[in-house]
């Protein structure tokens, strides 16, 4: 059997983890196991930034999935970090992802209503979080940016077009993401 | 579904490379980076590319060269030049040679795909337009003539033909056969097209009428010739005279016609009388 596995990175909410590992089964039908978190990425910190490297973490979280044993019965590996991303060439990012490969990324930052100066909302929090960690899944998948808006591989830029997309997949990406999977799983 | 879009990248800087292609190709897009000018126009001439994305320093070719180069290979493709160290010189310069966009590194993420795809969805209207036109061309060149007949099908294979000469067509039928359609078609097909296509019908016009008709006149030319008139053959400079019924004219003015016909230009006034 093969499972998605969860790597918190540095402090994460536990009950955040829980509800995204609960959920992600419901939409990609693997289930999900949490791993130890690991320490703060300091490595990846970019200090004209401000902010962490995507890319330095995903290969980080790419390491962790080439260890043994976890590499065993691995189909994909996703990195939830609490701490705000960047690239090279683009400001921020929400996460980042191998695009048919086996690492992904999430950040919890700025879905957070408070990055916006706005009182907490809990709720609203998992359901971003849980529509990021399916989005950068579906890359693994290799699946592209969606022209849906309602579908979760539509590309958002803002938590507004997060909040505006669904959790699901549209049809064509259900069909592309059923022929891509079983190619990925052997 | 955007892989039908192809974007070149060039940036001497590898991570950027990487970076901005990691993320392109998330968005579904054909990606190829180089590291160099030398390289983007040789690839720019081996390739048909939809978007380059121009890092604006680079050793060596610096991006305004190679924008500059591009639009002198080819000013239709739409070239985008990035920098992290923007100034409104630069910003002007790239501008004015011809770039589609200049944005500051690192960009928004949205900034860099609303570009891509306003590019893109231009794209689409010109060759939409391209398209309708040459539908419309298509359709409008044998507007009205209706036949399937091995026959019919000659006579339209003959009008693509001589349509693409400039020479003077005789056509010959029956009266109701279709001529004056014929011609249109003719005219429609050619590259005249954009002219005027101008019928008389020479039967309806007594002698001389249909010379002044034809030839026009210079103001006191003649008794009653109060102003300058522009002639038929005149009217349909750059475009298709179509005669009609010229074979009830009378042999004189078949004469003057031949004479026109062999002198172009037509001339005004009573030089042709």
């Amino acid at each position: 059997m093969k499972w998605i596995y969860i790597l918190p990175i540095g402090l994460v909410n536990p009950a955040t983890l829980k509800y995204v590992a609960e959920e992600i089964p419901l939409k990609l039908n693997y289930r999900c196991k949490i791993m130890e978190s690991i320490g703060e990425p300091s490595y990846a910190f970019e200090p004209k930034r401000g902010q962490y490297s995507s890319a330095k973490i995903l290969r980080e979280i790419l390491n962790k999935a080439q260890a043994h044993p976890v590499s065993e019965d691995l189909i994909k590996i996703l990195g939830i970090v609490d701490l705000d991303l960047c690239t090279p060439i683009l400001t921020f990012v929400f996460g980042e992802a191998q695009l048919g490969g086996k690492a992904a990324l999430i950040s919890l930052r700025r879905l957070h209503q408070e990055y916006y100066g706005l009182p907490p909302n809990p709720p609203l929090l998992l359901k971003r979080a849980v529509k990021e960690a399916l989005h950068e899944l579906g890359h693994t998948f290799g699946l592209t940016h969606c022209l849906d808006p309602k579908c979760v591989m539509y590309f958002s830029n803002s938590v507004k077009n997060i909040d505006t997309k669904s959790d699901k997949f549209c049809d064509s990406c259900s069909i592309l993401l059923s022929e891509k999977k079983p190619k990925v799983t052997e | 579904m955007r892989g039908d879009v192809h974007i070149l990248i060039v940036d001497d800087e590898a991570v950027m490379r990487d970076s901005l292609s990691a993320w392109l190709m998330e968005d579904g897009y054909e990606v190829e980076a180089v590291g160099d000018g030398a390289q983007a126009l040789q690839r720019v001439r081996e390739e048909r590319w939809d978007v380059l994305l121009v890092d604006l320093k680079m050793p060596g070719m610096d991006g305004i060269e190679v924008l500059e180069k591009v639009k002198g290979y080819n000013e239709e493709i739409p070239v985008i030049i990035m920098t992290a160290y923007a100034t409104v010189d630069s910003a002007v310069e790239a501008m004015k040679k011809g770039a589609y966009d200049y944005i500051v590194k690192p960009f928004n993420p949205e900034e860099i795909g609303l570009a891509i795809r306003k590019i893109i969805a231009y794209q689409d209207l010109v060759k939409e337009n391209l398209y309708l036109r040459q539908e419309l061309e298509r359709k409008y060149q044998f507007k009205d003539i209706i036949g399937k007949s091995h026959k019919m099908q000659e006579v339209f294979a003959l009008v693509k033909t001589v349509a693409k000469s400039n020479s003077t067509i005789l056509i010959e039928g029956e009266s109701g056969t279709g001529k004056e359609l014929v011609a249109r078609a003719i005219h429609n097909s050619s590259l005249r097209n954009e002219g005027p296509f101008v019928a008389v019908n020479c039967a309806a016009l007594p002698e001389n009428l249909l010379e002044s008709e034809l030839f026009g006149h210079e103001r006191g030319a003649f008794t009653g010739a109060v102003s300058t008139k522009k002639g038929r053959f005149e009217l349909a400079n750059k475009g298709t005279l179509f005669l009609d019924e010229i074979g009830d004219i009378s042999p004189k003015t078949q004469v003057d016609l031949l004479r026109v016909l062999e002198k172009f230009p037509a001339g005004r006034g009573d030089s042709l009388n």
